[in-house]
């Protein structure tokens, strides 16, 4: 998933953001357990769920994870375009944050 | 130049940091948080020339800090490049309509951070020099301090402190950046002071951007409750994007902003009252637009608007001529 081509100066900064995604994942995944255990204060929970989503894909794709960029803003996407119809079952979301969370564990930690 | 970039993911302040290194003559300050910005403002005794600014933040976003900046006397006119991530449209008009002067789409690459870079660095150059505090000359009105600016009939003049009124070249960008599908069911629709150039001359510089202002805000006003953003574009000439406005009435339009004016009692700065009245050219659709064509919408829309004002004074011209030979 990590693009060749990257600009060696980038490198460092790199690093720092596979640090982070691993806490941002750590933080995904404890929201969305919140969310699918209590109904009535999902939103809040996938709240900040979007909100770490949209950090991911602010950055991911300059730094060499285009992939993991763009699956992060379709997720955002769809979380925002659930959550302003006003929807009442978020079982679909939750499966697509999963998918998420299972695409960045993958680039964070690629098969050899 | 000496830029502030605010984002609150420190990521992306590293990358810009980065790339700000690698580009001679840039200096960059960071700042996680709009309050982190304030604290910087406090103890930076220079003046920064160029922000980088993310609209999403929490507490106060880039939004509201932009509004904030264009209401201070120094960074009136500074460029302001917006940063998100999100490219619907509504964010992008708020950040216009708070003063952005342009946007950059995350993720971002060094070319393209570089090349907007190098497009505001002229217009910071310009606000160093050309900031006008309109606010503060009508407050003490000193009146040898309001002609001191020397202006041009077919200068697009800053207009400060009108909602929904942006700057010329911020609409160039506005229309030159938004996707085809964006700005598929938007107007664009221009609007001419009749006798701009009679204005012009009679009037004092300070006077003249004071009635460009007023019809400024008459304009804005009228447009609403639609989404909708005006710019000045010279000659007394203002061009409007209208959103979803797919049949406009513009003669009622026009009427409604002729009364608008008319109440606002228009005088110069000695009291004496200003007759203004505006006329619309011709509404142009943006229906798949997009660069250069969407600019040249702009411009059309422009020469419609002068168009339409020349060929009301030949009317009104023949009708009095008539009326002589009755």
């Amino acid at each position: 998933m990590i693009e060749p081509d990257m600009h060696s100066g980038l490198a460092p900064i790199r690093d720092r953001f596979l640090l982070l995604l691993s806490e941002r994942q750590d933080s995904i995944q404890q929201n969305l357990e919140l969310a699918i255990q209590s109904d009535d204060l999902a939103d809040q929970y996938l709240a900040h769920i979007e909100a770490t989503l949209h950090k991911i894909a602010g950055s991911a794709g300059t730094l060499g994870f285009s992939e993991l960029g763009d699956r992060a803003k379709a997720t955002e996407t769809n979380i925002i375009s659930q959550r302003t119809n006003g929807a009442t079952q978020y079982r679909d979301i939750y499966f697509d944050i999963i998918a998420f969370l299972e695409c960045s564990i993958e680039a964070t930690c690629p098969a050899v | 130049m000496l830029i502030l970039a605010v984002d609150d993911d420190p990521i992306i302040l590293e990358l810009l940091q980065h790339y700000v290194d690698s580009l001679a003559g840039h200096e960059l300050v960071t700042a996680e948080s709009v309050a982190d910005a304030l604290e910087i403002f406090k103890h930076e005794k220079r003046r920064f020339d160029c922000f980088l600014v993310d609209i999403q933040m929490p507490d106060i976003d880039g939004i509201e800090f932009c509004r904030a900046l264009r209401e201070t006397n120094v960074y009136q006119r500074t460029p302001i490049l917006m940063l998100t991530a999100m490219s619907e449209k509504s964010y992008i008009d708020g950040a216009f309509s708070a003063g952005a002067t342009d946007y950059i789409t995350k993720p971002f690459e060094i070319n393209s951070l570089k090349g907007r870079l190098s497009l505001v660095e002229q217009i910071s150059a310009d606000a160093q020099t050309k900031t006008v505090d309109r606010r503060t000359a009508g407050t003490t009105g000193n009146s040898t301090r309001q002609d001191e600016q020397n202006i041009e009939l077919h200068q697009p003049l800053p207009i400060y402190d009108v909602d929904g009124v942006i700057e010329n070249h911020a609409m160039e960008n506005y229309v030159t950046q938004l996707s085809r599908k964006s700005l598929c069911g938007s107007v664009v629709l221009g609007f001419t002071v009749r006798h701009a150039t009679d204005l012009f001359f009679n009037l004092s510089s300070y006077d003249f951007s004071c009635v460009i202002t007023d019809v400024a805000e008459a304009i804005a006003d009228c447009l609403l409750p639609t989404q909708r953003l005006v710019s000045y574009a010279g000659n007394g000439t203002f061009v409007c994007v209208v959103e979803g406005a797919t049949t406009i009435d513009v003669d009622r339009l026009v009427d409604q902003m002729n009364i608008y004016i008319r109440t606002m009692e228009l005088s110069t700065s000695d009291g004496a009252a200003l007759e203004v009245r505006i006329c619309a050219g011709q509404p142009n659709r943006l229906v798949w637009r997009k660069g250069g064509a969407a600019v040249e919408a702009l411009r059309e829309a422009h020469i419609s608007a002068e168009q339409a004002a020349n060929q009301r004074d030949k009317d009104m011209n023949r009708f009095w001529l008539n009326e002589q030979l009755v």
